[in-house]
């Protein structure tokens, strides 16, 4: 998939640990997991809203569309 | 769960019936061939194509009970739509295919297998619409768990 989500990196930015976000945003470990691994077919608005709303930061901060090699 | 799991578990208990009910009449058809023929009309060939018809069928129905009990167990944990359950139900489609050609030729010799050919050819029919939708329900679970 093109897009790449950051998680890591805005966990970094904010010097919090996924384990502290999981249990702030009500998300188990194993779930964020998927996220941050890029594993997710899909993301609720209610998540990237608790998400964004914890580490206070906007969807885009996120979400970054990577174009796709085409390979021939 | 929102649902009752009591028809699983009941339907469990009547494959479970039917395993030994098949099991039973293994020892018995013979007998109940004989009886059938003292009032209809039976050639001797008509007599042996059934017997074997039947043996043949009950080889091919073993499995196919089991693999309906595995997958009634599956249910009743949970695993509804797995890739699993997906090839246990090719599984008893199969059967029902090879039952129908296994009735196939018998029935010109006895006619009214031409019914067993033709119900279980439609089961058939009807489990390989059941697979497709399986397939899809997969699919969907898949994704929808892969859904943060």
């Amino acid at each position: 998939m093109a897009i790449v989500i950051n998680l890591d990196v805005m966990l970094a930015k904010r010097k919090m640990s996924s384990l502290e976000l999981a249990r702030r945003i009500g998300m188990t470990q194993a779930n964020l997991s998927i996220l941050k691994t890029g594993k997710a077919r899909a993301i609720r608005m209610s998540t990237l809203d608790a998400i964004c709303k914890e580490l206070c930061c906007q969807p885009g901060d996120l979400l970054e569309y990577v174009e796709e090699e085409n390979h021939e | 769960m929102t649902y009752s799991m009591f028809p699983t578990r009941f339907t469990r208990v009547l494959t479970r019936l039917l395993m030994v009910f098949l099991a039973v009449l293994l020892f018995f058809v013979p007998l109940i061939l004989n009886w059938y023929a003292e009032f209809r009309f039976l050639t001797r060939i008509g007599w042996w194509a059934i017997c074997i018809t039947f043996y043949l069928c009950a080889a091919v129905t073993a499995p196919a009970l089991f693999w309906i009990d595995r997958l009634l167990g599956n249910i009743l944990k949970e695993q509804v739509f797995t890739t699993q359950n997906v090839q246990l139900l090719r599984g008893v489609r199969w059967c029902c295919g090879i039952v129908s050609l296994l009735c196939l030729i018998p029935a010109f010799v006895y006619r009214p297998l031409f019914f067993m050919v033709i119900i279980m050819g439609f089961l058939c029919f009807i489990l390989t619409v059941v697979v497709q939708v399986m397939k899809a329900a997969v699919s969907i679970r898949e994704e929808n768990d892969l859904t943060i």
